[in-house]
């Protein structure tokens, strides 16, 4: 019964093709962010990260046994699920925290939906995708379009620009490697900068705090008591004090003294630049970019479409918010409001990103048997 | 393709990885420094720790000037405009209160002009700067039962508080007080001189470069060996910043320090007992009517090194008190108490500068020892008539430097040529800057002379010719030693203290190219001068074997003449070269200033002989 359970739900696993590097890699980056939340807020919030770590490995697991093949063609119900979940926030429900309606409220933590939606979004366009050879057609750019702009638009309400923002590449990186003409995708990012300008100027869309975070960012001068100026010069300065030693872990002046901003979730590149120094932080940085080029070699040597473009999505999600989260710390972003995936504190950002790994690793695992079950039937 | 698609995207993120890593290192190594620790550091206890000023001595560590422990009085910045301090202060101190008034009002300018400084650098309004928390001296080196009544019951006096300070103290003040020289707070000019140089330390720098820098408060030294010596002398203040730095389990106290320096000792080339034997003979000249003296001076140099042994001025003053009797002191415009004669004052040489004449017309071939020439008391030149002292017959060179004879001399200076002259003069440092180590010294002249009643006046030292004492004692060394132009030093060497040498003083000269038969002629005719037919025989110089020249330069204005007399001793092995001057005196060389030497030599006959 149990056996017959585990066939539905793994189909046919194979167990020594698991990819070991990635859920190691995560794990470490993991543990680098683990050390740095203690340093920044407390030894509690580490703790909780370091559980979340823990419940990421079950789901990484869960995931990868999984057959991913089964989500396709329930993509688009999983991620309508996801757009209502959004909407939901809106019922009472929901919860606001810093004038922004987030979040659920279950008890243990708050989880915050729009993270799950980026992988959604990474499943139902892989889904959309890998069914069509070419993709030369604008018009046949009408959906994904639409499913990724109703997603952003939810969460841009709450407002969350930054995690908005991630639902780009998502959509740039499956579409690029599903095939995508790139004459129609330039189109579509001139489409997307036509309408940032469109919301500039349209009062009421933007808010005056990202106005701010724009301007001090193109120009750093026009308004130095802002505290977009404010954040953006403390996290250089952060950076600045690190150093090639760093000051060490747990002796950051500016850290310590509480004056890089949201430092154990938005900022926390700063923390680790600041403590760590130029070295080990270089260190970690290759770390990340191990894993994206394994992510990488994963995407190469799937040739199931499918699988291919769910590994490529959640490649380029990870690897967009990763160096975004680094640019702007290093002041070569404006400030968007941007986690650090695996280091940064957040249950649901933590538990995405380790599902969305372990989807990777089941396409991996699961690789052999589209041609078993293709012949068989 | 889409393989290909694949490696475009992965290597745009590793194009995007060596970006931001490059970045990093840009931040993290180019800009490091842009971040200041300081700025993030809560700070417990920042100060500067005062350095001691280095003291002055003489030869053998006599103390011209040093530093002794005081206490000044203070106000704190806010209770300076208050009324209630000053009636305290005036009534302790005694100092009158539109005194105390004034300065209240010199230091509020001068906060508020470093606050407007720091408002305008930050670009901030309203800034509260560190000056403003702090009090300021208002009366300096106030009595220690002043100090003690002020400490023993602050809450009577509010606003008042007493520093630990220094102030300069004068052992032997009236010793050489023109070579120790003054120190004084720092005036507007020197404060610009001192910000041009970048040399000021202001609020807002960091602590850590206070180091030899100036505060606007302090003090320079302003003359004399103090401002000449100001950077050996002055010192550099230390540090302490204590901060907290933030530790992940503690928050750690840290201070960083820097030890003071105190500046260093400076020993002068001056002997005590050269120096007083030659402020007593200046005094008690002065006390001697028959010598007319009333104002002059004394220089002895050593001809082997152009140390300077003695630099006497008359009138003077004494470094301890005559702040008391500025006014007085200043007031005698006509003796000028404050001019250091030996080098600031020149005059022109009378006779003496007929040792110039006899080697330009030695050197020049226009004249030999064994040349004569015949003196009848007058003589005409190109139709002017010109006298010499007394009529003086057939003489050769020894017999008129020995009767100082002019007749002889307007002969072979124009034998020998007015430029010739000129420039034997300057050779010998006349009218040149000696390179003395004094701030402020004069240079006179030696004028070009081509018309024949210029070259007869330069022949004898009268006319525009214009020396200080100081290049007439060097002159005469010059010629003692054989030609070598020391450059006259008051410094000997300055030691830290722990007692190193950390500098000193080496000779330097220039050589004149001299005959040797020019050499002995000159040194036979100046050793007559003092001996029994001489112009200088009745100042009883013969027992110090001096060998000098005696000069009378007449000043047509006031009928009044300035009397020298200049030479080296002993003669046969020359140890000190000296000129003595007496200002607008009735008298002459031999009768007025020869015997001020006298004076001096007979109190340091014995240590000149014992000299190495």
């Amino acid at each position: 019964m149990l056996r017959k359970l585990l066939k539905s739900f793994a189909g046919d696993v194979s167990w020594r093709r698991m990819p070991w590097p990635l859920p190691l890699l995560a794990l470490a980056l993991t543990l680098i962010g683990a050390a740095f939340i203690w340093s920044s807020h407390s030894e509690a919030l580490a703790l909780k990260h370091c559980i979340f770590a823990l419940i990421g490995i079950v789901v990484f697991a869960l995931a990868a046994i999984f057959d991913y093949r089964r989500l396709s063609g329930v993509t688009f119900l999983l991620y309508l699920l996801g757009i209502l979940t959004l909407a939901g926030l809106w019922s009472p429900l929901g919860v606001t925290r810093n004038y922004a309606r987030r979040w659920y409220d279950v008890g243990f933590f708050l989880v915050q939906p729009s993270e799950p939606m980026k992988l959604l979004l990474a499943l139902a366009l892989a889904d959309y995708f890998r069914s069509q050879r070419r993709w030369q057609r604008l018009r046949d750019l009408v959906y994904p379009i639409t499913i990724t702009g109703a997603g952003m638009f939810l969460i841009v309400i709450e407002p969350d620009f930054g995690t908005a923002l991630m639902l780009a590449p998502v959509f740039f990186g499956v579409a690029f490697l599903g095939g995508v003409r790139m004459r129609n995708l330039v189109l579509l990012v001139v489409l997307g900068v036509a309408l940032l300008c469109a919301a500039w100027f349209t009062p009421g869309v933007m808010r005056p705090y990202q106005k701010a975070r724009l301007i001090s960012f193109i120009n750093p001068e026009a308004n130095p008591e802002s505290s977009a100026a404010y954040n953006a010069e403390q996290a250089m300065l952060a950076v600045c004090a690190g150093g090639v030693k760093g000051q060490g872990w747990g002796r950051g002046v500016l850290n310590r003294l509480g004056r890089v901003p949201e430092r154990h979730t938005d900022f926390i590149f700063p923390v680790i630049a600041e403590e760590w120094g130029l070295v080990r932080t270089g260190g970690m940085m290759l770390l990340q970019t191990f894993l994206i080029f394994y992510l990488g070699l994963l995407t190469l040597r799937n040739r199931e479409p499918f699988g291919r473009l769910v590994a490529g999505g959640v490649l380029s999600l990870f690897g967009f918010q990763t160096f975004l989260h680094i640019a702007i710390g290093l002041g070569f972003a404006p400030i968007t409001g941007l986690t650090l995936p695996l280091a940064s504190y957040g249950g649901s950002s933590l538990l995405t990103t380790y599902a969305g790994f372990g989807l990777v690793a089941s396409t991996r695992m699961h690789r052999d048997i589209v041609f078993s079950d293709a012949t068989t039937g | 393709m889409l393989s290909r698609r694949v490696y475009i995207l992965v290597g745009l993120f590793g194009l995007a990885f060596l970006v931001l890593l490059g970045r990093l290192a840009q931040v993290q190594i180019l800009w490091h420094d842009r971040f200041d620790l300081s700025r993030y550091t809560r700070a417990s206890g920042n100060h500067l720790v005062e350095t001691v000023r280095g003291g002055i001595y003489t030869r053998w560590g006599t103390p011209l000037a040093r530093q002794v422990p005081a206490f000044d009085l203070a106000v704190s910045y806010d209770d300076l405009p208050k009324d209630e301090w000053k009636e305290q202060v005036s009534r302790l101190c005694g100092v009158p209160r539109e005194k105390l008034e004034e300065k209240a009002q010199r230091i509020i300018r001068r906060v508020e002009r470093i606050r407007r400084a720091v408002e305008k650098r930050t670009g901030m309004e309203r800034v509260r700067v560190v000056e403003q928390n702090q009090a300021h001296p208002v009366v300096r080196d106030v009595p220690p039962e002043v100090a003690a009544a002020v400490r023993a019951a602050p809450e009577a006096f509010p606003g008042i508080v007493i520093h630990e300070g220094a102030r300069r103290e004068y052992p032997n003040g009236a010793l050489a007080p023109h070579v120790v020289g003054g120190v004084n707070d720092l005036n507007p000019e020197q404060w610009k001189k001192v910000c041009r140089e970048g040399r000021q330390w202001t609020g807002g720098m960091p602590l850590s470069q206070i180091g030899a820098r100036y505060k606007m408060d302090d003090r320079i030294g302003s003359s004399g060996m103090e401002k000449e010596y100001e950077d050996l002398l002055r010192g550099r203040r230390g540090y302490v910043r204590n901060y907290l730095a933030f530790g992940l389990l503690k928050v750690e106290k840290v201070s960083r320090e820097a030890p003071p320096e105190p500046g260093c000792d400076v020993y002068l080339t001056l002997r005590e007992d050269f120096q007083r034997a030659a402020n007593e003979a200046l005094q008690r000249a002065s006390g001697m009517p028959q010598l007319d003296f009333d104002r002059g001076a004394l220089v002895i140099v050593d001809v082997r090194s152009g140390a300077v042994l003695a630099a006497a001025t008359f009138p003077s003053y004494d470094l301890s008190t005559y702040r008391e009797r500025l006014d007085e002191i200043a007031k005698d415009k006509e003796r000028a108490p404050f001019l250091f004669r030996p080098v600031q004052a020149a005059l022109p040489t009378g006779s003496v500068y007929k040792v110039i004449t006899a080697i330009a017309g030695l050197e020049e071939g226009a004249i030999t020892p064994a040349t004569t020439f015949t003196c009848h008391r007058r003589e005409v030149f190109e139709g002017r008539a010109f006298h010499c002292t007394g009529s003086h017959g057939t003489l050769a060179l020894l017999e008129a430097i020995e009767r100082s004879c002019n007749i002889y001399f307007y002969h072979t200076a124009l034998a020998a040529g007015g430029p010739a002259l000129t420039r034997w003069g300057r050779r010998f440092g006349l009218g040149m800057p000696t390179g003395v180590d004094f701030p402020f010294e004069t240079t006179g002249r030696v004028p070009e002379a081509h018309a024949t009643f210029q070259v007869i006046n330069l022949a004898i030292g009268q006319g525009k010719l214009l020396c200080t004492p100081l290049q007439v004692a060097n002159m005469m060394a010059a010629v003692a030693n054989g030609g070598r132009l020391y450059r006259p030093h008051f410094f000997h060497h300055a030691s830290n203290s722990e007692g190193e040498i950390v500098r000193e003083q080496r000779p330097q000269f220039k050589r004149i190219a001299l005959h040797e038969t020019t050499l002995s002629a000159v040194r036979e005719g100046m050793r007559l001068v003092a001996q029994k037919r001489g112009t200088a025989r009745h100042a009883d110089l013969e027992r110090f074997r001096v060998a000098g020249k005696t000069g009378t330069a007449e000043q047509e204005a006031s009928g009044l003449n300035h009397a020298w007399f200049a030479g080296y001793a002993p003669y046969e092995n020359p140890k000190i070269a000296f000129a003595v001057v007496s200002e607008s005196t009735t008298g002459h060389g031999g009768s007025h200033a020869a015997p001020i030497l006298g004076m001096a030599l007979e109190r340091i006959w014995d240590e000149v002989e014992r000299m190495q």
